[in-house]
């Protein structure tokens, strides 16, 4: 797989920490103590979710090669500038 | 002599050993003198400037896409037969193209055997697609429809996806190596999680560079997993097949590409009320475990101690303020009584009965009227409060 920022929580990583949260909630095995700390990081993967799909606007780059071999990246506004093919 | 052999046998001889010694092959040559009787049988000719073959094409072939016609330069792909009845040998021909087209196809199929036997073309080279890709990068025209319905495709389903475009030419001679190059780029650029390459749909010469060796061995090398999304709807190009995914257009490609948001929206909601749900169970099943704890003999008698030793405090508290209370009264009493004693020596006491303490201004006490001056001033204390006052008349 190509490298990834990994500073940022990506959202297949809050969607998985959702499900173990439920999954260990549901297996009902927990101590009241461990369990309501389970519960709040389930809650606080659930807010990433959320927050995750909302943003809503589209990015859209063009990916240049300079002649360094370096790449730049230059945004361009997805609502216009095409025409047909 | 030798026992004579009869017409059929010969020609059976000739027939087997001619289909047998020829495989199905690929022939170009002039057609000549084409015919379609109402049978719907075709009968032709294909010659060069020093041969003529015979040839035949039955009905359930098909030709598509142009006319047979006399002067044409066509590629046949068929078997060598013989038909017996004429004792002629002729070409069962399966397929017909003009020669430009038919050479490619001939290409395709090569270069097709060719990769496929290298194994570019395994199932198991197939690498799964990400569920949630951040980034998607697409190698096509900057300018073409394809990369506007990509567009439209992942802002309806996925408004927060990140697109990577790498523009590249999708037709004419510079296009395979521009597409591979694009490829390469995406896959240095590093943060793209699936690539879409392709372009919107045209004739057999538009699509061509998606069947170009360059290209299929960079789909085929790409780190990254590839839809490829070539708008055509009979065809597969060879890209189409060393892909990780097959998309039948660029719309399509995107469909693939991203979940729709709304049903991922609805799994995190579903899981969140699950959540929420499991932790309510624990909180009711922990609820029901503490009331049967307080009915228990255990905990009454748990409670019963505490009660006890409430009681016993309480008591303990009134035992020492009783304690306290008597050592308290005791000592006012033995207050009272000192204070009783001195207050009879005090002159203040003789005052609380009416008396009057009179002193002069240098303070001495007056028990003398004859040493007092008329006009004189004198002070007079009583039991509460003091006056000032004028000497009017002495007696002695």
């Amino acid at each position: 797989m190509p490298k990834k920022k990994t500073e940022e929580t990506t959202f297949e990583a809050a969607l998985e920490q959702l499900e173990i949260a439920v999954n260990h909630l549901e297996e009902g095995a927990l101590p009241l103590s461990e369990a309501l700390k389970v519960f709040e990081e389930g809650l606080k993967a659930s807010n990433q979710c959320r927050s995750l799909l909302e943003d809503a606007r589209q990015q859209v780059e063009v990916l240049v090669r300079d002649s360094d071999g370096d790449f730049e990246l230059v945004a361009i506004d997805s609502n216009k500038g095409f025409a047909d093919e | 002599m030798e026992h004579p052999l009869s017409v059929s046998d010969v020609t059976q001889a000739v027939k087997q050993t001619l289909e047998m010694q020829f495989p199905p092959m690929w022939i170009i040559g002039e057609l000549t003198s084409f015919s379609q009787p109402s049978s719907g049988h075709r009968y032709f000719t294909l010659s060069d400037p020093h041969s003529q073959l015979r040839c035949v094409m039955w009905r359930s072939r098909s030709i598509t896409g142009f006319r047979p016609t006399a002067g044409m330069e066509v590629l046949a792909q068929g078997q060598l037969t013989v038909y017996e009845r004429r004792g002629e040998y002729q070409f069962n021909v399966s397929q017909l193209f003009p020669a430009g087209v038919g050479q490619q196809l001939i290409a395709y199929e090569k270069l097709k055997k060719k990769l496929s036997e290298e194994g570019l073309f395994e199932e198991d080279r197939k690498r799964p697609l990400p569920e949630y890709p951040r980034t998607i990068g697409v190698v096509t025209s900057q300018t073409g429809a394809a990369f506007r319905d990509i567009l439209d495709v992942l802002k309806r389903r996925f408004p927060s996806v990140r697109i990577v475009l790498r523009p590249a030419l999708v037709q004419g001679l510079d296009a395979p190596e521009d597409i591979a190059q694009g490829i390469v780029e995406l896959n240095d650029f590093g943060e793209v999680d699936i690539l879409i390459v392709g372009r919107g749909g045209g004739s057999a010469e538009d699509l061509a560079a998606f069947n170009d060796e360059t290209v299929v061995r960079a789909i085929a090398d790409s780190m990254i997993p590839v839809i490829s999304a070539v708008g055509h709807e009979i065809d597969t190009s060879l890209s189409d097949i060393a892909a990780d995914v097959r998309a039948p257009t660029p719309s399509a490609a995107a469909e693939i590409a991203v979940r729709d948001v709304l049903e991922v929206r609805e799994q995190v909601g579903r899981l969140t009320l699950r959540t929420r749900e499991a932790m309510q169970r624990l909180l009711d099943e922990n609820k029901d475990l503490l009331e049967a704890h307080e009915g228990s003999y255990g905990m009454r008698r748990l409670s019963d101690l505490i009660f006890q030793n409430a009681q016993h405090v309480d008591e303990l508290h009134r035992d020492l303020y009783a304690l306290l209370r008597r050592l308290f009264e005791s000592r006012l009493a033995d207050y009272y009584r000192m204070t009783g004693k001195l207050g009879s020596l005090s002159p203040l006491s003789v005052l609380e009965r009416g008396f009057g303490l009179v002193q002069r201004g240098d303070g001495s006490v007056v028990s003398d009227a004859g040493i007092l001056t008329p006009r004189e001033h004198l002070h007079i204390r009583f039991a509460k409060g003091e006056a000032t006052c004028r000497v009017e008349k002495i007696k002695r």
